[in-house]
């Protein structure tokens, strides 16, 4: 970022920063409230957790082990989603057919998935295809309604000067849907990350933000617990920063 | 490669457009399609692009391969004015000589310097001529308009007219052009067509060689008055 002025930022920013502090404020006041460790440490005993923990070499891989499943997850659901969506997308069958299935998905509670992945696959799988299952309806749900909504003027374009069905996909429809598919992977991507995080608390893998939460949590260490939900607060904001970013990159010829 | 719409019926029962329509477009030629708003102008075109099929009769195009230049230009919004050219190659030819084609035609139409604008940034008068170049880069032995150049200025409508026209003469291609003004009518017009109000048809088709001493285009505009 060239001429980054933190003053500017900071401004630009003054209602967000100040609803941050206001939780801060109310988190302090109950924590003085309840005047114990036990059940609600203050920021200021989270921040020195926090301290202890990114300085421990542990920290990096808990975190990069939940980064990429994460990303591990989402990859594979969008590219299911690419190949359920843009069919069911173009051909009004396949989409009543194929809507059940997501709707079921979509509903179904993320427990009954654990339950079930527990019995299915090891540990360390079972927060990937909890995410996997989670971002795939969302996805899914996103494109078809993207390529649904495209412009019939510029089908009818397309189809007038004969444009191949391949190029249709590719420069008509995708590009329209575009920004109706960027809202589902932010969504996807929200929904995704509480996913793995349960997933990990409950399968109890080795690594991982979740793992480290449900050992936190045996041991009574409320702080460590709330140090980890910030981080995963965290890398939910940083994700959907970056994927507005991209989609901000992709959308130059507005 | 003329085009022949034979005994048309069309929305009949709903909201009749046609009745009986019989209509001659010879090949290489321009025929301009004239008439008050709402009088079928622009289905007629549906017909001919097959984005609607008539109630009875048919329309005969054998070996007609359309391009067509729109009201609203019509270019993708995701793509600079070269690349909505060369979208339409795409299923014609390989990727340079697509690169060449489009280049060429945008240079026809003066807009060379605009090849990686996109249509947001290029004027109205701008998008149409991308539009024309897009029209004609196409391999196509039809070009069907729809009052593309409604909207714009006088002097800008009069230039893109121009550069069509010295494209045309260069490339004769059948032309159907969708006018609700008379001043368009170029001397190169074959036939105007004037379709009367709904579900009339047409009223009167006037000929370029009919006229002596007087233009197609005052012929027609005396016409319209009448009416």
């Amino acid at each position: 970022m060239k001429n980054f002025q933190p003053g500017k930022y900071l401004y630009r920013h003054r209602f967000n920063l100040a609803g941050i502090l206001f939780i801060l404020l109310i988190w302090q006041l109950a924590a003085m409230a309840m005047d114990s460790l036990l059940i609600l440490p203050s920021p200021v005993d989270v921040l020195e957790s926090g301290v202890k923990n990114t300085t421990n070499p542990a920290f990096g891989v808990h975190l990069a082990t939940t980064i990429l499943r994460g990303i591990t997850g989402f990859a594979i659901a969008f590219i299911l989603s690419l190949l359920t969506g843009i069919p069911a997308g173009l051909n009004e069958a396949f989409r009543q057919f194929i809507y059940p299935i997501l709707v079921t998905l979509r509903t179904l509670p993320v427990i009954s998935f654990i339950l079930l992945a527990l019995i299915w696959f090891t540990p360390p799988q079972v927060p990937v295809f909890i995410a996997l299952l989670t971002m795939f309806p969302v996805l899914t749900i996103s494109i078809i309604d993207g390529l649904r909504n495209t412009d019939k003027d510029y089908l009818e374009m397309g189809s007038i000067y004969r444009v191949p069905n391949h190029v249709l996909i590719r420069d008509i429809y995708l590009p329209g849907s575009m920004p109706v598919i960027y809202n589902g992977i932010s969504n996807a991507m929200a929904f995704g990350w509480r996913a793995i995080i349960i997933g990990e608390v409950l399968s109890q893998p080795l690594l991982g933000i979740g793992a480290q939460m449900q050992r936190s949590q045996i041991y009574l260490l409320v702080a460590e617990v709330i140090f980890w939900s910030v981080i995963a607060v965290l890398i939910s904001a940083i994700f959907e920063y970056t994927i507005r970013r991209i989609e901000k990159q992709s959308i130059k010829w507005k | 490669m003329s085009i022949i719409l034979k005994n048309i019926d069309l929305g009949y029962g709903i909201k009749p457009v046609f009745k009986d329509l019989n209509l001659h477009i010879p090949k290489a030629e321009i025929t301009c399609i004239m008439g008050p708003s709402g009088c079928g102008k622009t289905s007629l075109l549906n017909l001919i692009n097959r984005s609607c099929q008539p109630d009875q009769g048919k329309v005969i195009a054998h070996h007609v391969v359309l391009s067509q230049i729109f009201q609203e230009s019509r270019l993708l919004p995701w793509k600079t004015a070269l690349g909505n050219i060369k979208l339409v190659l795409k299923g014609v030819y390989e990727k340079r000589k697509r690169h060449e084609i489009a280049m060429a035609y945008l240079e026809m139409t003066g807009l060379s310097e605009f090849a990686d604008y996109y249509p947001s940034q290029l004027s109205g008068g701008m998008k149409q001529r991308v539009s024309i170049a897009r029209a004609f880069s196409f391999p196509s032995n039809t070009i069907l308009m729809d009052e593309p150049f409604k909207g714009l200025d006088v002097n800008s409508r009069r230039k893109l007219i121009d550069s069509f026209l010295s494209m045309w003469k260069e490339d004769k291609r059948t032309v159907i052009y969708v006018t609700h003004d008379a001043s368009e009518i170029m001397e190169d017009v074959y036939q105007a067509v004037l379709l009367g109000p709904c579900p009339e048809g047409i009223n009167t088709i006037f000929y370029k060689n009919e006229v002596n001493g007087t233009t197609l285009q005052q012929l027609v505009k005396k016409n319209l008055d009448k009416a």
